[in-house]
Parts: structure tokens; sequence; C-alpha cells
């Protein structure tokens, strides 16, 4: 006789009729006063949002949530808006859960943001400081001033501003910020503890740049360059020529460097000039194209299919997902909103987000169309980080919790 | 499935004095009756006296099925080489239906399977039983969360506020 059809017949599927007909009290154990161990690996599991609601279920589940340090699960990005004027909070929006949230974070109160990386934004107040902050633990870096010869760049020069690495997790870490006077890129680095930007200027129109394997890579008209020796006399260096003519970004898909370009279109009625008119003229994205690009064969191709890889591309810095572990995530898509530059001012504001996909060769909304977002908010994707600093507040004076 | 009869046997013995005869291969689907087998190798006869008869009965499910799936994955790589790897995907495929068939259990029934995985150190039956109790969570509000695992709520009302004033935002319901 065959061992595991005796064992279902006669022990299982008694047993499990046991399971369906009995009561609390028959349990070894109850939710409540499972071990830390358990409790902390569900709430591996979970969300940012889903683990504060954790927090407040019972004594036992707080205690743990309290000490427990581990990161919360990876997490598609969400959607950062304006301010909502009537409460005066943050708006969010969480594609998983399909809802906003309204947060309070007075110090994003009169800001700009030109970039997001790990989480962590790239603000400029008002007085024109820029600051490093993270929304989830309000923790910011204090940058310096820029130049006073810079000052004829303004708010609008402000381009982007990436890091290399995640600031909660090192103080090893390099911003590099773009921006534009008299229609010429230039690029300022800052490290933690330095005290002015180190200006360079690029003799180049710089569309996007990344950090990929240990240098910033710099994606401009005609080429595609790598910077050295950031930190004293800046070297750069030409890695291959990029020909494709469109807006450019440059993207880490899993490891491997991706440069995609969006074609824009122009759609409406030159004459309607009603700002509230559907049908007038603005720029609108029409489609996406991939290129990998093969660092050591110094050459691109195009690449018509991402698989299961989800791309969130925006001001921020671009991020990758695998679209399998998230319920709802579009696969081979391309989530994206608003150009940082416009091509001509738009004072309607901003209203070019939706998803491409591949596949299907078509875009789709994820937000609800029809909403004009206004320009110095635009939408940004921001990965919600709520791990505090490692190396704590006294080491580094830049760093500052309001 | 053919099993050569040289095959060891083991005996588990729930807390509840019951029997369950197994192969030496579905029983080292346990990490911690694997780590006694290697100790003492003429052991034939484990209780286990954290584990119910119910329990232990799923947990002993759990392992034959992922025995058998990983045996079926054996042969065919045997008999033609290689593993094909659409048969290969169908295959991972029918596993993860098959566990997501096996955990619609009530939760006290998954409490005591999350007790009882990591007493036994099933690593696979872990994680599935945490991923499951993780889903039952997600999106819910806590007086949800306490509804469905049966919890008391033991937190007194300024405690409770205390936690909802750190980030009142998670606790807003969505419009």
């Amino acid at each position: 006789m065959k061992f595991g059809d005796q064992f279902r017949r006669e022990d299982f599927f008694d047993s499990s009729k046991l399971v369906e007909s009995d009561n609390v009290k028959n349990h070894m154990a109850n939710w409540s006063n499972l071990s830390c161990d358990a409790i902390e690996h569900i709430m591996g599991f979970l969300s940012l949002p889903d683990r504060h609601r954790f927090s407040a279920v019972c004594q036992n589940w707080r205690r743990v949530a309290k000490y427990n340090s581990c990161s919360p699960v990876e997490q598609l990005p969400w959607l950062m808006m304006r301010e909502d004027a009537s409460i005066k909070k943050r708006k969010f929006y969480s594609l998983t859960e399909k809802r906003h949230y309204y947060i309070d974070i007075p110090e994003l109160q009169n800001t700009r943001w030109i970039g997001s990386s790990f989480g962590w934004l790239f603000i400029v107040d008002r007085k024109f400081i820029p600051q490093l902050f993270n929304p989830f633990t309000r923790e910011c870096f204090e940058l310096p001033m820029f130049p006073r010869f810079e000052e004829e760049m303004r708010h609008e020069g402000l381009v982007k501003a990436i890091l290399s690495h995640d600031p909660s997790k090192t103080h090893d870490f390099t911003v590099l910020l773009l921006y534009y006077i008299n229609n010429i890129t230039r690029m300022a680095f800052w490290r933690p503890g330095e005290n002015t930007w180190r200006c360079v200027p690029c003799n180049d129109y710089v569309s996007d740049a990344i950090f990929f394997r240990g240098n910033f890579y710099l994606a401009c008209t005609e080429h595609l360059f790598v910077l050295s020796n950031v930190e004293a006399n800046l070297i750069m260096k030409q890695v291959m020529p990029i020909f494709i003519a469109c807006v450019k970004y440059l993207v880490d898909f899993m490891g491997e460097l991706l440069l995609v370009g969006r074609h824009l279109k122009i759609v409406g009625d030159p004459f309607a000039m009603n700002i509230r008119d559907d049908k007038r003229l603005h720029i609108v994205t029409a489609r996406f194209v991939v290129h990998k690009l093969n660092l050591e064969g110094r050459k691109h191709s195009e690449c018509k299919d991402l698989d299961d890889g989800t791309i969130f591309l925006g001001i921020g810095c671009p991020l990758v997902v695998n679209s399998q572990l998230f319920p709802g995530c579009k696969r081979n898509s391309i989530y994206f909103t608003d150009l940082v530059l416009k091509l001509f001012p738009e004072p309607y504001g901003c209203d070019d987000l939706g998803v491409y996909d591949f596949t299907r060769d078509i875009i789709e909304p994820y937000y609800p169309p029809g909403i004009f977002h206004p320009i110095a908010e635009p939408p940004i994707w921001l990965t919600p980080n709520a791990s505090k600093s490692a190396y704590g507040h006294s080491s580094n004076k830049n760093i500052n919790k309001r | 499935m053919a099993r050569s009869s040289t095959e060891n046997m083991i005996t588990l013995m729930s807390s509840d004095g019951e029997e369950f005869m197994v192969t030496e291969k579905v029983a080292r689907e346990c990490t911690t009756i694997r780590n006694m087998l290697e100790d003492d190798c003429v052991i034939t006869n484990i209780p286990l006296p954290n584990v119910t008869s119910d329990i232990l009965s799923m947990v002993i499910e759990y392992c034959m099925e992922h025995v058998a799936a990983a045996e079926k994955a054996a042969a065919e790589t045997a008999e033609k080489g290689s593993s094909s790897a659409p048969a290969a995907a169908k295959a991972n495929k029918d596993l993860e239906e098959w566990d997501k068939a096996f955990m619609n259990v009530d939760v006290y029934t998954l409490c005591d399977l999350i007790l009882a995985a990591n007493y036994l150190n099933v690593s696979g039956l872990l994680d599935l039983t945490i991923q499951t109790a993780a889903n039952l969570i997600k999106g819910k509000s806590p007086e949800q969360i306490r509804k469905t695992f049966h919890i008391q709520n033991d937190l007194s009302l300024e405690e409770e506020e205390k936690i909802r004033s750190q980030t009142p935002w998670a606790f807003e319901k969505s419009e």
C-alpha cells in the first residue's frame, strides 16, 4: 500500500474535520501572545502605513512595533502632490492601496522640489536655501547656499538633483545638482561635511544623470559620459554615442543601464485660449523607447520588452520594481509624471501623468485625469523611507531634526 | 508514486498522544527533526509535546506535498536530461495554487500553524503562514485587524490616542 494515500485517507480527512469543528480553547495559542519573533516576521511583510495601524492593535504588537528596527517591505513609490489648501496637509497617493494620505509636513510649505532619491527630497525654500529632507522621519541635511555668482540661475534654472547613496544608511554620499545658466548646463557637487558646492561647467546639454556601479553618468546631447575623480578635479570621459531624438532618462534596471527616451506630441487647438479649455494647446507624452547600454562594448540596442519590470519615471530618480511582487502594478510598463522642464510655459499646470504599456503601445491613466497640478508643486515619485539615519545626529552638524 | 521499501519510517507523536508514521524524507523537511536525526541516526520515535495532532497532521500534509513536488521535478529532470522551463513553471504554479488552497483555514488554525512551523522549523510553511497573516492585515484599520484575529484591545484610551497622534494620517479613512 502506498503510504501517502493511507495517511491522507485515515488521518488527514478526519483531522481536517476536527479543525473545522474546533473551538478556541483547543488551540495552542492566540494572536495577541504570539512570540516576538513571529510578530516581527509578520511586520516584515507590511508597508509603512500598515505598520502604523498594526502597532495600535494590542500591547504585545505595539511593543514589538516600537522596538523593531527592520525596514518595511519594499513598496511601490507614492505620488507626492501639492498641499491641500483647506487642511494644510501634503497630499500623497498610494498606487497599491489606491487611496490618498494627507500628512502634516510644515517643512515642505513654500518649497519646491527638484529631486527624490531613496525617499529623500531635494528641496529649495523661498530664500533659495537648498536642503535634503526626508518627509517620513523629518530629518534634514542643510546644504550650503548656492555661490553668489550663481544667483542668476534662479528657481527655474534648477533641473535635477540626485544622490549617490541613501543618507539613512551611510554618511558617505554625494549630491549631484544639475542647473542651467544662460542655457549652459552646470554641475555642482556636495558631500556631508563640506561648506561649499563644487561647481563645474559642462560644455554640453545634460538630459539626465545617474549614479550607477560606483560612478555618475551623464546623458548629454549626443554622448554618454562617465564622471570620475568627483572629489577633486573632475574628469569627464565619453563612453559612447547615444543618438535618440527625444527627452532622455538614465535608468538602473536591476543592474543594467537603460537609456529611456520619451517622445512628446503637441495636442489641442492653437486658438483655444481659455485656460480651462480642454482643447488648449499643450505637450503630452506620446510613447517611450528603451535602449540597453552596453558600457563595455560601447554601444546600445533597442529593447522592446521590460518583461516583468516596471519603471517609475519623472522628476526624481527613476525607480524600478518587479511588478510580480505588487498586485495591480502593470508589468512591462512605465509610470510617468510631468517633464522637469516645460518646453513652453503652461499656465494650466501639470497633467501629463500616465502609464505606458510596451506590450500594447498605449498610455492609460493611473491617477484621475483632467486634474491640473500646480507647476510649482509638480507630482513626484517618492518611496516612503522611515528608517532613521544609522549614524545619529551628533557626527554631522548638517543633519537636523526639526 | 513508488517508494523503495528500504526507506526509513519515523513515528512522530503529537502532544495529545497520537502517532504519525512518516518517511524519513518527509520528517527531514522539519529542520528541528533533521537536526535530531543527524545527532542520533537510530532514532525512530520522536515526541513533539508542543504540537497537537490536528496541527501536526497539517504540517505533515504540507511536507508530503512539497517533498512529492520536489521528487517529481527531480524525476523529470533525470528523464529528459534537463527540465523544460514551461513544465517547471507550471509545476511551480501548481504548488503555489496548492499552498493557497492549503491556507484556507480559520485564524486560530493559522496561528497554531505559525507556532508549529516555527517550533519544527519548516521554513517554507513558516513563510507561507506569516505571509498569509500579513495579507489579512494589509489595508485594515486596528479595529478591523482585532476583529479578524479575535484580539482583545488591551490598550488604554490614552495609549491608543498616543499611538494615533504620532502618525494620524495612517489612521484616517480613505475617501
